[in-house]
């Protein structure tokens, strides 16, 4: 399908049902993503590996009359929709399941990407060429050009990028690729201490590993080395710098707008450097955080979209985010430089 | 079984004898085949270098020392490497050069795609390892029950046994890449055994395997100033390398570490035995990285 405005850095938003969808249409995404979660998926893993990196309930479309309507939502407004398998492994069962998944999706369902994150699916996927855009997901963990020109050779068309990286790498990892790949980046919500892409836990198990109670073996360094008192504030740092992470304990500024890691400050940069698009993270969040994230993204890319110059953007995300507090202390910036 | 020792600087080969020692501090003794007594009689390659930490690979001047630590000894060299930025990257092609005139097919090890790729055109001819961190599987060290999420179904048996490398779609491509060799870890849910190939040589980490790293570190943030804490690519005062490491243990059992930006478990007692067991006459490379990740040992947690 033609994409409405496809000069334009887009935005893609999260979607779990029908009626996010509708929202998203409603406030001016470009362009949605979702997870599917179908019971035979269940049957065969029991709930101990999830399709994806989120949860089947409350961040996935779990029937096909849902997907369904997702899709002929999106495509009736001109926007793409596309759905993450992103696990960060498959068996090789799981796989000859998810091909089948995946021609449907791409077939009877009519989805427009898929995003993905293990190789050996990507391998698989490269071998059939279906009729879907393949976007890797951020667990791909793509840190470097070389390494976006390896994943554009094997068919896939968008790179989005991971959470660490500073904003100077990744003006040189879009302007060192050589083969024609577009980028992708997070514009808002949920960090992670951990490089997905390496981290080989699961959030199945009790939640994210960086949430849990991992800090104990720090207290045990004050042992050699460290005063009693920089372990201390060494731990009181750390606990400071998680919870921006979890969205500053999912909290919202006085206006409604969410609180938690965001990129809004460089989205004139982005544009500049010629980022397709802009991610808002969360497919798990709730009705009311993904509206107004998606309000809080768009006025910022109104600023983009007409011209104004990368200084003058920023200075609009931080007068319209309003959390001089949050903003000053540099923890809930993605991509901040050193 | 080829083995190859993990170090940090050549001053450690002076805790080499100490291996055995190290080795029995972490198991019960005379539990690992008597690997304690040949591991360091039969050490044949030196690997130098971090596969999670570009502020962890050595200096060029550390890179010489334990190029001639290895020329002394006739060991060969395999330098580790982590995921890097272009920049990172940029910063690591003088240790590749540096390798190669070491010796021609010294080898290296690559976690990270881009590396591979700018490897092969920049610094054509040394020979390329593909990593542990490209070996994704199950690892995570919070499950309670592995018997009873095994029996569930044949495809949930498979997720602790399979991992990346295990399929013959990846070894083709990374045969067809110019890769040698696979490196991993052994899963803790699974098999004591691994798959060997024909065309690619496989090596395994001992006596950790790791589950998660990335590239926000507490222990480099600690002497920062505020606002400059867990930012990417700080000064770094490898603090980590001063530690001390106490385990815990995880809901499974598994006694796990934090050492710098990454988390290990310890291979439990019977896994590693068994492996090593197996893997005596077969064509494996054991990678002891007990002194790399643990060089004061280890001190058993709360």
């Amino acid at each position: 399908m033609a994409w409405a405005g496809a000069n334009e850095m887009k935005i893609v938003a999260p979607v779990a049902s029908v009626r996010e969808a509708e929202m998203c249409l409603h406030f001016g995404a470009d362009e949605l993503y979702c997870g599917v979660s179908p019971p035979e998926w269940e049957e065969h893993f029991g709930g101990g590996w999830w399709i994806n990196r989120r949860s089947p309930q409350g961040a996935n479309l779990v029937s096909w009359p849902e997907i369904r309507e997702v899709v002929r939502l999106a495509h009736q407004g001109g926007l793409p929709v596309h759905v993450a398998l992103n696990a960060p492994y498959y068996t090789e069962g799981g796989i000859r399941y998810l091909m089948k998944l995946a021609e449907k999706l791409a077939g009877d369902l009519g989805i427009d990407g898929l995003i993905v994150s293990d190789l050996n699916f990507l391998l698989t996927l490269a071998e059939r060429s279906l009729p879907v855009r393949i976007h890797l997901s951020s667990l791909g963990a793509c840190l470097n050009s070389r390494a976006a020109d390896f994943f554009a050779s094997l068919g896939v068309r968008r790179v989005i990028l991971p959470r660490h990286l500073r904003l100077s790498e990744i003006r040189g990892l879009v302007t060192g690729a050589r083969r024609e790949v577009e980028f992708e980046v997070f514009a808002l919500n949920d960090g992670c201490y951990f490089e997905e892409g390496f981290c080989q836990t699961t959030h199945v198990l009790g939640g994210p590993f960086c949430l849990s109670n991992w800090q104990r073996g720090i207290r045990r360094t004050e042992r050699a080395g460290l005063a009693r008192d920089e372990v201390e504030q060494g731990l009181e740092d750390l606990r400071e710098y998680l919870w921006y992470q979890n969205n500053c304990g999912s909290s919202f500024q006085g206006q409604g707008l969410p609180n938690g890691p965001c990129s809004l400050c460089w989205f004139g940069h982005f544009r500049d450097w010629g980022i397709t698009a802009v991610k808002i993270v969360g497919r798990e969040a709730s009705f009311a955080r993904k509206t107004a994230s998606l309000q809080l993204v768009k006025a910022i890319m109104e600023e983009v979209r007409t011209g104004k110059s990368a200084e003058e953007v920023a200075r609009s995300a931080r007068a319209l985010r309003d959390t001089p507090e949050h903003c000053g202390k540099g923890y809930m910036c993605y991509f901040r430089e050193s | 079984m080829e083995i190859a020792l993990h170090l940090r600087s050549p001053g450690q080969v002076e805790s080499f004898e100490g291996v055995p020692a190290h080795l029995t501090a972490l198991y019960e003794p005379g539990t690992l085949s008597g690997i304690e007594k040949i591991l360091p009689l039969r050490v044949r390659r030196l690997y130098a270098g971090d596969e999670f930490c570009p502020n962890r690979l050595p200096s060029p001047k550390e890179l010489e020392e334990l190029l001639d630590l290895a020329a002394s000894k006739k060991w060969a060299v395999s330098l580790l490497t982590p995921p890097l930025t272009d920049e990172g990257l940029d910063r690591c092609l003088p240790l590749f050069e540096q390798l190669r005139s070491f010796h021609h097919a010294a080898e290296v090890v690559v976690n990270d795609w881009g590396v591979l790729l700018a490897l092969q055109e920049r610094v054509p001819g040394l020979t390329v390892g593909i990593g542990r961190l490209l070996n994704k599987g199950f690892k995570d060290p919070r499950l309670q029950d592995p018997e009873r999420f095994a029996r569930h179904s044949q495809e949930a048996k498979e997720l602790l046994n399979q991992c990346t490398f295990d399929s013959p779609l990846f070894q083709e491509r990374a045969a067809r890449l110019g890769v040698r060799r696979l490196e991993r870890d052994l899963l803790p849910y699974g098999k004591p055994r691994v798959a060997l190939f024909e065309r690619l040589g496989v090596s395994v980490y001992a006596p950790f395997g790791y589950f998660t790293t990335g590239r926000v570190c507490w222990a480099a943030s600690v002497h920062r100033p505020s606002g400059k804490k867990f930012s990417l690519g700080g000064p770094c005062d490898r603090l980590c390398e001063r530690l001390p490491l106490g385990f815990d243990r995880s809901e499974s059992g598994l006694a796990t570490l934090q050492n710098g930006n990454s988390f290990f478990y310890l291979y439990p007692q019977a896994l590693l035995a068994s492996f090593l067991r197996w893997a005596r006459r077969r064509r494996v490379r054991l990678v002891y990285q007990g002194l790399a990740i643990a060089p004061h040992g280890v001190g058993r947690g709360e």
